[in-house]
């Protein structure tokens, strides 16, 4: 059900000869009288800005982007035609001509549009001939609708929105800081261009700089209103200074052709705002009905079509001009692609609007715009009123981007040269010849494992020999051919070539969602594409069916007494990042988090600090989607985060930091004891690490980056990158004092998290999985400590989970005797019981010795060269204690067999049975027979 | 009164003596933020929130000869946290208590921290109010007097403190340094010296002692 396919994507299909247009302004400077954190109107604009770009309809020019440039300066990107309506005024008197269909015909789609804005709340204002845009195929296209709505009816910016000669009387009089605007307004608007365009005559005579002509003009008509029914009918009209032409229009008798037309302008030109219609309502006025409707929407097409004049407006890019004119669209490659990937790829291939603009010189220019003196704002009795230039905030010139780079760039990309990428898949599958490799292994266990779902419990990870995939849904999409390229991430991300294949790939295996799951993430554990992030995660998490209806299931506006937390903590979470810190991302970030508390309202979870910093990267990357990014926040915490948000989470917690620490001796043993010795615990530093899963510790570009991985990898794989991250600061650590440890608390460190996630993943690759159990695991059953245990048996003394205080305690840790076998050649067992109990049973090559003379044999264990040391002992003794004596003296991975030498006896694993020999030689030359090693092998 | 971080200085010229602080109080009542001025002399309107806990420190002289160090303990101000806290309270040598003088409710917890303080920690424990955000007076919902009169009583140092402007803020540690008991102090310390166990927070079981009924 769930294809994250945005309707956008679907619909580009149709978009053909489309340009990307630029346009720039400024908002208010900083608001000074607030004394909660303000969060400036540049912010403001910024997130209002996102629901734009959600809007979808066919006579409207899609939103792209924004980009905060140098001074805050705001640029923003949408699509873009050639042709608009204001070329019809420079053949004006032909005009009429066009006939009254073809007028009823754009009527009809400007209303189309106007009446969709309005009910998305958004009301355009700032309607004009020149931005009335049409595509080749002769479609209205409105361009330039948002403004109004992103600047919060034009609060945010010092420059007025409108074009005066087309605003109704009521909006040049409205109160400032009311923007109680409808699509009234704009009605008016469009029953002024189309008598313009009708009588090929403006529709106010005279200068177009006389604006207080048309003030005053449109303020008597305000007034004469209250006292007139139809004013147009009045003869004080004729000293307004409106045309001639369209007076005579307007009040002329009836003639059979332009009735209803005559009618609709009147309709539209309703002075009083209560009495004038709605878009809504005046698509279906008489001018549309069905005597004439049959030909709506078909019989203009392609009527229209002439080389195009270059307009005041519009500065064309020159080069754009020349680009050759695609017969063959279907050969286009940016053909049916929706236009926020032509400009992220734009971007990739190079493309920069504020350095693109300034080529053309914009910041130079501060182009003449109409605009009405900031109108009498009345505050606390005073009169303000603004009358310095204001033109220099905002422009309205459209500049074109050129894709010409960009086209050629992708042709060398998907051409019959192409570059082939390597799609690193070994990136998990690296075997180091000498060593274990525990995914590999575990993988080849569950070859037979089940759906897709239980992904998370077992490590299904790609076959390093072939590169077939588990799902066979895709036609062709499979791995592509290879050849020795091999890019760094931070590279193959900026690559637009690489890209372009990376989310041609992922759109196609997203469209097959969920079919296609298992795909995805063989592909993600490669890299992500960061275009199609928010979505792929979705994928591989899981996230299926109506997740909007869920969604909306749960109540986020009831109170509860984490309110006040939630509210502190929201303004505080990521504000760097534009989304977060704008108004309507505070308010987004609220309610998902209360949505979370209320839908684990039974699971006992709660808000904890922390949560916050969470749920940021699904937010951010699905900003237009809160309920996808719920459920991505759903679906991700029973699976990486299992009982963090318990009210009572320590337990989880203190064992999961414990592990943490054994986990860091087994891999160095060598920091390990420093931080140990110095009271360095993890405790003090690691809890903001893991509650957070690294958001609170890093800024979110790093962590899509981290958690690209941790998405696709084992559950275990944050224990082995807070491992990275304390071996990538090793050398500092090593020589510091607890003092010196603050680094943590601030601002992080910089970390490499390339660097980092691949030394996580090879050290995931060595360590046994019992070493890393966890009571509290998610999916943790007791098999991974204990293989082969059947249900019916009795507990056995090393069954019992080891009580947290002394796992706490330990340096080292445990491991199973299934796991220990697996280690065959790579492995020193050392068994520290009595010889005689040595002799009468052990492992098979063990070596036998006191555990008090680890001093006088350190050297003689060293000499035999093994990659892990795992402690043999039995039940009570001082095992533990003698693995920590060997993390001391820096032996890498030490563990502790569960179980000592009872686990052998009950529960023998396949493959190693006790060694009875007596053949020992001793290690210890001086004479002394406390060091035995047993000769026989497995 | 004049900060640095040079502990060859410090130590040329006089006698170190080393404090451990912790800060407690209600969330978002500003402990980051005047840490942070404290150590770095800097404010930011979008301090993260603290998370468990942070640790930094700070040296200080009091005069030529004398230089105290502190090494501060952050804590998470969300109630939930709340368990954390002996851990980093439970040898400290100096507290300081916030709450934030437009928000009525955070002086009561303030209180309930004292209290438990008082109960739980080293019975020589110096405490400090401090009042935050004085930059913020037209929103005051805590009057000084009252404040500062709980203080007398309750046997704190008081200061109504800026992070933000910076008011009070090195007044605050001074005068928390300049009341610690240097002398009987600088003997503990070298003995401290010498074992690391004694050194940062105290982890074992954090919980044994949070049998506190405020
Ligand atoms: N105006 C003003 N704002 C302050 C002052 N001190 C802190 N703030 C603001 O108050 C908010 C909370 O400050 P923090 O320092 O994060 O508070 P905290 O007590 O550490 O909060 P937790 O870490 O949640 O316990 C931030 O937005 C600060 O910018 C101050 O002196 N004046
Ligand atoms: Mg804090
Ligand atoms: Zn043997």
């Amino acid at each position: 059900m769930a294809t994250f396919a945005t309707d956008k994507e679907i619909n580009a299909s149709f978009q053909q000869d489309v340009h990307l247009g630029v346009n720039s302004f400024s908002a208010v400077a900083g608001i000074e009288d607030r004394d909660v954190v303000p969060a400036t109107a540049t912010t403001e604009i910024f997130g209002r800005f996102q629901a734009l770009k959600t809007l979808l309809h066919p006579n409207l020019c899609e939103y792209v982007e924004i980009v905060k440039g140098k001074h805050d300066r705001l640029f923003v990107v949408f699509e873009y035609h050639m042709n608009h309506l204001g070329e019809l005024y420079q053949s004006s008197g032909q005009v009429s001509k066009l006939g009254i269909s073809m007028l009823r015909e754009w009527a009809f789609q400007i209303l189309k549009a106007l009446a969709y804005l309005n009910q998305n709340g958004i009301t355009h204002h700032n309607l004009a001939p020149h931005n009335i845009l049409y595509d080749v195929e002769g479609r209205i296209k409105l361009a330039d609708y948002g403004l109004f709505y992103m600047t919060n009816g034009g609060v945010d910016v010092d420059f007025p929105i409108g074009y005066p000669h087309y605003l109704p009387p009521e909006a040049i009089y409205r109160q400032v800081n009311k923007p109680e605007a409808t699509g009234k307004v704009d009605v008016w608007s469009l029953g002024v261009i189309l008598a313009e365009i009708f009588t090929g005559s403006p529709f106010w005579e005279g200068n177009d700089k006389d604006i207080e002509k048309l003030f005053s003009s449109l303020w008597k008509l305000q007034e004469e209103e209250e006292h007139n029914d139809d004013i147009w009918e009045k003869f004080f009209i004729w000293e307004l200074g409106i045309n001639e032409a369209i007076l005579e229009f307007l009040q002329g008798t009836d003639d059979d052709d332009i009735v209803d037309f005559r009618k609709f302008i009147r309709a539209c030109l309703k002075v009083d705002v209560s009495n004038r219609c709605s878009p809504e309502q005046l698509l279906s006025h008489p001018f549309f009905s069905s005597s004439y409707g049959h030909g709506l929407s078909n019989n203009y097409k392609y009527w229209w079509k002439k080389p195009f004049l270059q307009s005041q407006q519009i500065d064309f890019d020159e080069e754009s001009l020349f680009e050759p004119v695609d017969d063959q669209p279907n050969k286009d490659v940016l053909h049916r692609m929706p236009l926020s990937q032509i400009y992220y790829f734009w971007k990739l291939a190079g493309g920069d609007v504020e350095t693109e603009l300034a080529k053309r010189g914009y910041l130079l220019s501060t182009p003449p715009i109409e605009r009405i003196p900031r109108t009498v704002k009345v505050q606390d009795g005073k009169e303000e009123g603004t009358t310095e230039d204001t033109a220099f905030l905002f422009s309205d010139t459209i500049y074109t981007l050129s894709l010409k780079e960009l086209r050629q760039r992708l042709e060398v990309a998907t051409g019959p040269n192409r570059e082939a990428f390597e799609w690193d898949t070994d990136y998990f599958l690296l075997i180091d010849e000498d060593d274990m490799n525990f995914l590999v292994e575990e993988m080849s266990d569950n070859d037979n494992s089940g759906s897709g779902d239980e992904v998370f419990g077992k490590y299904l990870f790609p076959d390093p020999n072939n590169h077939k995939v588990t799902s066979s849904s895709t036609n062709g999409q499979t791995t592509p051919p290879t050849n020795n390229v091999k890019l760094p991430l931070m590279n193959r991300e900026k690559d637009v070539g690489y890209q372009f294949q990376r989310v041609a790939l992922f759109s196609e295996l997203l469209r097959q969602y969920p079919a296609s799951r298992d795909e995805i993430i063989h592909h993600a554990k490669v890299d992500i594409p960061p275009f199609l992030r928010g979505k792929i995660w979705a994928a591989i998490l899981g996230v299926k069916g109506d997740y909007q209806a869920l969604y909306d299931s749960f109540k986020k506006e009831t109170e509860t007494t984490t309110d006040r937390q939630i509210d502190v903590d929201v303004p505080r979470c990521h504000q760097y990042n534009q989304l977060l810190s704008s108004p309507i991302g505070h308010e987004k970030l609220r309610r998902l988090l209360k949505c979370f508390i209320a839908a684990n309202a039974n699971n006992k979870l709660v808000y904890w600090q922390g949560l916050d910093s969470l749920c940021a990267p699904f937010l951010t990357l699905n900003f237009n989607d809160e309920a996808l990014a719920f459920s991505c926040l759903h679906t991700f915490i029973p699976k990486f985060a299992q009982d963090f948000f318990l009210s009572d989470n320590s337990p989880v917690i203190t064992e999961y930091l414990a592990v943490f620490r054994h986990l860091l001796s087994f891999h160095d043993p060598e920091l390990s004891s420093h931080l140990d010795r110095i009271g360095y615990h993890p405790e003090l530093y690691a809890i903001r690490w893991f509650l957070t899963l690294f958001t609170h510790v890093f800024p979110l570009e790093k962590t899509y980056h981290l958690w690209d991985k941790i998405l696709v990898g084992p559950p275990s794989l944050p224990l082995f990158i807070g491992i990275s991250i304390l071996r990538q600061l090793r050398e500092m650590l090593i020589k510091s004092e607890f003092n010196d440890c603050d680094t943590f608390s601030e601002s992080f460190p910089d970390v490499d998290i390339e660097k980092c996630i691949q030394s996580a993943l090879s050290m995931c690759k060595v360590t046994p999985p019992s070493v890393i159990y966890r009571v509290h695991e998610p999916f943790a059953t007791p098999d991974t400590l204990h293989n082969g245990v059947p249900d019916h048996h009795i507990q056995r003394w090393w069954e019992q989970p080891i009580p947290i205080n002394d796992k706490k305690t330990e340096l080292a840790p445990r491991i199973s005797l299934k796991d220990l076998v697996k280690l065959k050649n790579h492995v020193l067992v050392i068994d520290i019981r009595s010889e005689q109990e040595f002799s009468r049973g052990h492992f098979p090559l063990s070596v036998n010795m006191d555990p008090t003379q680890l001093e006088q044999f350190a050297h003689a264990l060293r000499l035999e060269n093994k990659k892990y040391h795992v402690v043999l002992g039995k039940r009570g003794d001082l095992g533990p204690q003698f693995a920590a004596d060997l993390v001391r003296a820096n032996f890498p991975r030490v563990a502790v067999l569960t179980g000592g030498i009872d686990v052998m006896r009950v529960d023998p694993e396949e493959g190693v049975s006790v060694c009875a020999c007596r053949n020992f030689t001793s290690g210890s030359k001086n004479g002394t027979a406390a060091y035995r090693k047993c000769r026989i092998c497995f | 009164m004049s900060t640095t971080n040079n502990r060859q200085n410090a130590h040329a010229s006089g006698k170190l003596y080393q404090f451990k602080l912790v800060l407690l109080g209600e969330s978002a009542v500003g402990k980051s933020s005047l840490v942070l001025r404290f150590v770095k002399d800097q404010f930011d309107d979008y301090r993260e929130s603290t998370i468990g806990a942070a640790f930094l420190t700070q040296t200080i002289s009091l005069d030529d000869n004398t230089t105290v160090k502190f090494e501060i303990w952050d804590t998470a101000g969300q109630e939930r946290y709340k368990s954390l806290a002996p851990m980093y309270y439970r040898n400290a040598n100096c507290a300081v208590v916030v709450y934030d003088i437009t928000q009525a409710s955070s002086l009561d917890k303030a209180k309930s921290w004292v209290k438990e303080l008082q109960r739980q920690a080293d019975p020589n424990i110096v405490i400090a109010l401090a009042g935050n955000k004085s930059d913020l007076s037209a929103r005051r919902a805590i009057d000084s007097e009252e404040a500062q009169a709980y203080a007398t009583d309750t046997g704190l140092l008081f200061f109504e403190t800026s992070a933000k402007t910076a008011v009070n803020v090195n007044e605050l540690f001074t005068s928390i340094a300049k009341k610690m008991p240097l002398e009987q102090l600088a003997a503990n310390s070298r003995g401290r010296g010498s074992s690391s166990k004694q050194r940062g927070v105290d982890l074992t079981s954090p919980t044994s002692s949070n049998n506190c009924s405020c």
